[in-house]
Parts: structure tokens; C-alpha cells; sequence
């Protein structure tokens, strides 16, 4: 027992001594312990200061967010600006060799774009458009030139905003479960600024191909896509249909039956067209393209004879009677429906020479098109002024390349040659001395385009057209009949025999 | 030529042949995607701008894995070259861009 306590002691003892030396150790690192969490404590105070801090901008952030979405909301439309001024040397020759000039034609363009994604399968485009040369005009009759086929194409003397285009575009991605992309549209189509005559503004081509049509139009257009489900590369057709002509009364009819048919003029004239990309793989694409215009409209020539004969009689001697003779001639003229016509188109497209040969070749863009026109005249009446059906073609060709000269300027190139029947529905071109696709004769262009700060460009074209026969930019009737500059002479006329115009323009687009 | 035509050209002719602007172009990329992906892809250049916002095709191209990218949606990777032009097409149509495509 006693042996067993001294034991127990003697380990006791040795317990109390061992914890005697470790305690020591204890305490040093209690007291390192106690100043770091001191320390972390410190750090952890600082971060909380930062984090109120952060909240605080956080906050202040939020309030600022919902004054921008309380001043954005119901904004559902994006702009953006395209504006460009212009002066034109324009020059015509006639026949008897005599000059009609304006060395310079000033003008300004504006186009407001307007785009919304309102929802995932729908989207809405439109454009307002301005264009207006500068000063208020002399000239108290304009003609054709508030035309609806080209009002924003054309630089009048008024400074009305006007619509160029305004569509809805549908977009889903199957057709009845097959794997067929798809959009469906409705509205004032893009159907100006088309494939070929993009190139050389520097723009992304709109709907048509420019070859056949470049007028403005009301209609729809619904497009296929057959990529996924042939093996043809990137194929595609659409149709497209409007209406360029209607004969709907106006407003506060005089026998009060408004928007009802005047059968007193021509029928409404509808277009309806097939756009078919059999091939495109991004580089190179062909392009075909048929279309129909129904009660297209044109002048009697007996009408015009009459009305040129009361003009030149009040031009020699103004009084009274020859002035009411005139006025008659003048209210006498009217549209009428002429025939038919039809177009097709095949147009070939390379953006991008060869396979990285050289950045040049890579960057250089060609297209070539060939198209033809067809009459159809109505019984009785003369279209281009045959009663008979006339055929006519026209052959284009252009190439875009970098410009030599600067880091990212473009050069281009273009020519075009139309034949004697040869009628297009280019009345929209924007060239200030007529559609050089429409020439019954040679065009021949040149341009520039370089860029100056990413939202300025200069654009200098020179477009020269050398006519072969009359009547290339006239309607469809006998206005529209083909003659050689002797035959014009010879009928009294003085028709123009080329045309030149030297553009140059300074463009803001952003 | 009249006088104030022949000012304007030369002055423009002038400002144009010292400025150059910058290479990068989303609408050079917009044709590259068209020409050398589309294909690959399966798809039309807006939806494959699409499939990020902004932020996350700055975070794609600032880690140096757009081409990652590319070949993770499309199966195929491209040239360096056009990898600039590409990031300004997609950063440009990106889902929360706002902007819109031409149709």
C-alpha cells in the first residue's frame, strides 16, 4: 500500500513538474494566439469597413440603373444615322450637239434606320428617309420626281421626311418540323440598294437584285431556307410581291365613295417575283432571279404629239389660247395600261479571288449578271412602242478590290451594255443623271471609297453612259420607244446622247 | 471641272491619304464566319453571336480561347488571322448587345 502511494506520489510529483514546464510553453503560445487573433480581428474590422463601402456604391449603382431603365423603358427602337452630302458635275450631250450642265449639284441625304428585336422570332426594320438638294427651287413644275417608285431616291425640292422602308421580319427556324429555316415579312420592302449596286456605296445589298429591280415597292416577301435539308450549299428561294400602282380614290372622293377602284384610270399594277440561290458557300453564289409586273403604265404617242405640239405653240407665243390649248394636252395625258412585262436574271457572285492565294485576291469581289425583259402588251396597246412582244438584255459586270494606294480604301470597277428593247425597273438607282442599268447603250463607272474615321467615309464615282437608242429611263408606252440618235433627229427630236457625273460625297454612318 | 468640286476632292483626296482606320471590322468577320464557319457550324453568324453576352465573349478573347471556342460550338478551329474580325462580329451581335443583325 505505502509502496503503491509513493508510487502514485512519485508520479505525481513528475505530472506536477512535466505541466509545470509545459504551461509555460502554454501560456507563450496563448499570448501569440491572442495577438493574432488581435490581428485578424483588426484586418477583419478593416474588410468589414470596405464591405459597407462597396455596398454603399452597390446601392448607389442600383439607383442609377433604374433612372436609366425608368428613361429607356418602352424605347423599342434602335437608330442609328446615315447622312451624306453630295455635289454632282453633271453633264448631257445631245444629239445636235449642243450641252445641258450643272457643275454643282448639291444635295443632302439623310436615312434614319430603325431596328428592334421585339422578340425572339420577330423583328422590326424601317427607314426614314430625306433628300433635298440645296436651296428652294425655281422650277414650279417637277415632273415625275415625287414619283412613289423613287421619292427617297430622288434629291427634290422639298423638305418632307418621307418612309423609304418600314417591315416586320418573322423568323423561326423549322417549317412544319423539317429542318427548313424560315422568315416571312410584310411592309415597305428594302427593295432599292440591291445586290450589284451595293458595291459601290459600301453597303450591305438590300433585298432584290439590282439588275432587274431597284424601285421602291408596298409588299411581302417570304423566304426558304434549303441548306439543311439538300446538298446544295447555303441554297435558298424567295418570293416576293407588292404593289407599285393603285387606283384607289383618295380621301373625301367626290362621290364619296373613298379608297373605292377609279375605273376612270389604269388597274392597280402588282409585282410578284422568285429569287433562287441554287449555290452559295460564302464565297462563291449563283444567283437567279424571275419576275412579273402586271398593268404597267405608259403614254399614247398620240397624246404625247398633241401635248408637244401645244407646248411648243405656248413656247413660241404665250397667250391665252395657246396656254388653255396647253393645259388641256397636259390634263389629256394619261397613264395607261400598257401590257405586262417580265424579267429574269442570272447573276454570279466571288467574294474573295481563289482559296488565301494573296490579300488582295482574298479581298476582292466580282459579280457578273446577265438579264433579259419581256413585253406583253394589252390588245390594242404598244409597249415600248411595238404592239408586238419585245425581248431585250442587258449584260453587267464589276469588280471591287483594296485600293492600292491606302491601307483600306476600295477601288471599283463597273460596266454595263443594254439592248435596243432592253427595259429595267431601275428607276430608284441612286445616279444623279438617270439608272445607268436602265442605258439602252454602254455605262461605263469608276469610284473610290475610303474610310476616314470609323464613321466617315468619302466616296468619289465617276459614271459615264453612252446611249445607243432613246427612251431608257422613260415608262412603258410609246414614251419608252427605242430609236438611234439619227432616227430621234430626224423626228425632231433632241434626245440626250451621253451622260457624265463626277460624284464625290462625305458620308456619317454610325 | 468646277471650281468647288475640284476644292472638295482635293481636300478629301488629302484627308483620305493620311488617315487610316482601324483594322479589326465585324463586318469583315460577319463575311469570314459566312465563308469559313457557316459551314461547320451549322448555324447563321447571329445565332452563334448569340450564345454569349459581351462580357463573356471579353472574357473568351482576353484568355486568348476564342478559337477553343469556336471549335467547342462548330467543331473546327480557324485561322489566327481572322480571330480579331471574328471577336468584333460576335462582341458586336452578342445576345445582350441589343443590336441586330441584317436579315
Amino acid at each position: 500500500m505505502r509502496k503503491k502511494i509513493i508510487a502514485l506520489s512519485a508520479v505525481a510529483a513528475l505530472s506536477v513538474n512535466a505541466f509545470a514546464t509545459d504551461n509555460s510553453d502554454i501560456t507563450l503560445q496563448l499570448e501569440l494566439l491572442k495577438k493574432q487573433i488581435a490581428s485578424l480581428e483588426k484586418k477583419m474590422n478593416k474588410n468589414t469597413k470596405k464591405i459597407k463601402k462597396v455596398a454603399k456604391k452597390v446601392k448607389r449603382t442600383g439607383k442609377k440603373l433604374n433612372k436609366v431603365k425608368a428613361h429607356d423603358a418602352g424605347d423599342n427602337i434602335k437608330w442609328d444615322v446615315d447622312f451624306r452630302t453630295t455635289v454632282d458635275n453633271i453633264d448631257y450631250k445631245k444629239a445636235d450637239g449642243t450641252h445641258s450642265k450643272n457643275h454643282d449639284l448639291l444635295s443632302n441625304r439623310l436615312l434614319l434606320n430603325m431596328k428592334f428585336k421585339a422578340d425572339e422570332k420577330v423583328t422590326f426594320y424601317g427607314t426614314l428617309a430625306y433628300n433635298k438638294t440645296f436651296g428652294s427651287s425655281t422650277d414650279t413644275n417637277p415632273n415625275y420626281a415625287n414619283f412613289d417608285w423613287i421619292t427617297n431616291e430622288t434629291a427634290t425640292t422639298d423638305s418632307t421626311l418621307r418612309v423609304k422602308e418600314a417591315y416586320w421580319l418573322y423568323m423561326n427556324d423549322t417549317f412544319f418540323g423539317t429542318d427548313v429555316s424560315w422568315t416571312a415579312s410584310i411592309g415597305r420592302r428594302p427593295s432599292t440598294g440591291g445586290l450589284g449596286i451595293s458595291y459601290r456605296e459600301g453597303d450591305k445589298p438590300k433585298s432584290a437584285i439590282a439588275s432587274t429591280v431597284n424601285v421602291e415597292f408596298d409588299g411581302a416577301s417570304f423566304r426558304w431556307n434549303l441548306g439543311n435539308v439538300t446538298p446544295l450549299p447555303g441554297a435558298w428561294f424567295k418570293i416576293c410581291m407588292g404593289r407599285g400602282l393603285t387606283n384607289a380614290k383618295p380621301r373625301f372622293a367626290m362621290d364619296g365613295t373613298d379608297y373605292s377602284n377609279n375605273d376612270m384610270l389604269t388597274e392597280d399594277s402588282d409585282m410578284i417575283g422568285l429569287i433562287a440561290v441554287p449555290y452559295d458557300d460564302g464565297q462563291y453564289s449563283l444567283w437567279t432571279n424571275y419576275a412579273q409586273a402586271s398593268h404597267l403604265i405608259g403614254y399614247d404617242m398620240n397624246d404625247m404629239m398633241a401635248f408637244q405640239m401645244a407646248a411648243g405653240a405656248y413656247q413660241t407665243n404665250p397667250n391665252g389660247t395657246n396656254l388653255a390649248e396647253y393645259m388641256n394636252a397636259a390634263n389629256s395625258m394619261k397613264f395607261q395600261d400598257v401590257g405586262d412585262i417580265s424579267y429574269t436574271t442570272v447573276m454570279f457572285k466571288a467574294d474573295g479571288i481563289g482559296s488565301e492565294i494573296n490579300d488582295f485576291l482574298d479581298n476582292t469581289t466580282f459579280f457578273t449578271s446577265y438579264s433579259t425583259s419581256k413585253t406583253d402588251p394589252t390588245s390594242g396597246k404598244r409597249m415600248l412602242g411595238s404592239p408586238d412582244s419585245k425581248t431585250g438584255n442587258s449584260i453587267w459586270v464589276g469588280v471591287q478590290m483594296p485600293c492600292p494606294l491606302t491601307e483600306d480604301g476600295r477601288l471599283g470597277l463597273e460596266w454595263n451594255k443594254g439592248s435596243k428593247y432592253w427595259r429595267s425597273m431601275t428607276y430608284a438607282e441612286d445616279t444623279a443623271i438617270g439608272s445607268k442599268i436602265a442605258a439602252r447603250g454602254t455605262a461605263t463607272e469608276v469610284y473610290w471609297i475610303k474610310p476616314l474615321t470609323p464613321s466617315l467615309t468619302f466616296n468619289a464615282r465617276y459614271t459615264y453612259i453612252d446611249y445607243d437608242y432613246t427612251g431608257s429611263n422613260g415608262f412603258f408606252g410609246d414614251e419608252g420607244t427605242p430609236m438611234t440618235m439619227d432616227q430621234a433627229k430626224a423626228a425632231g427630236q433632241n434626245p440626250v446622247d451621253t451622260a457624265s457625273d463626277i460624284r464625290a460625297s462625305i458620308r456619317y454612318r454610325f | 471641272m468646277n471650281k468647288l468640286l475640284k476644292l472638295a476632292f482635293a481636300g478629301a483626296v488629302a484627308l483620305s491619304l493620311t488617315t487610316t482606320v482601324a483594322s479589326a471590322d465585324s463586318a469583315k468577320g460577319q463575311k469570314l464566319y459566312a465563308k469559313k464557319l457557316k459551314k461547320a457550324c451549322g448555324f447563321s453568324g447571329a445565332k452563334m453571336a448569340g450564345k454569349h453576352t459581351q462580357d463573356e465573349w471579353e472574357e473568351i478573347q482576353s484568355e486568348g480561347k476564342l478559337n477553343d471556342e469556336i471549335k467547342k460550338q462548330c467543331g473546327k478551329t480557324t485561322k489566327d488571322k481572322y480571330l480579331p474580325h471574328l471577336y468584333d462580329f460576335f462582341y458586336k451581335f452578342a445576345s445582350d448587345s441589343g443590336n441586330v443583325p441584317s436579315c
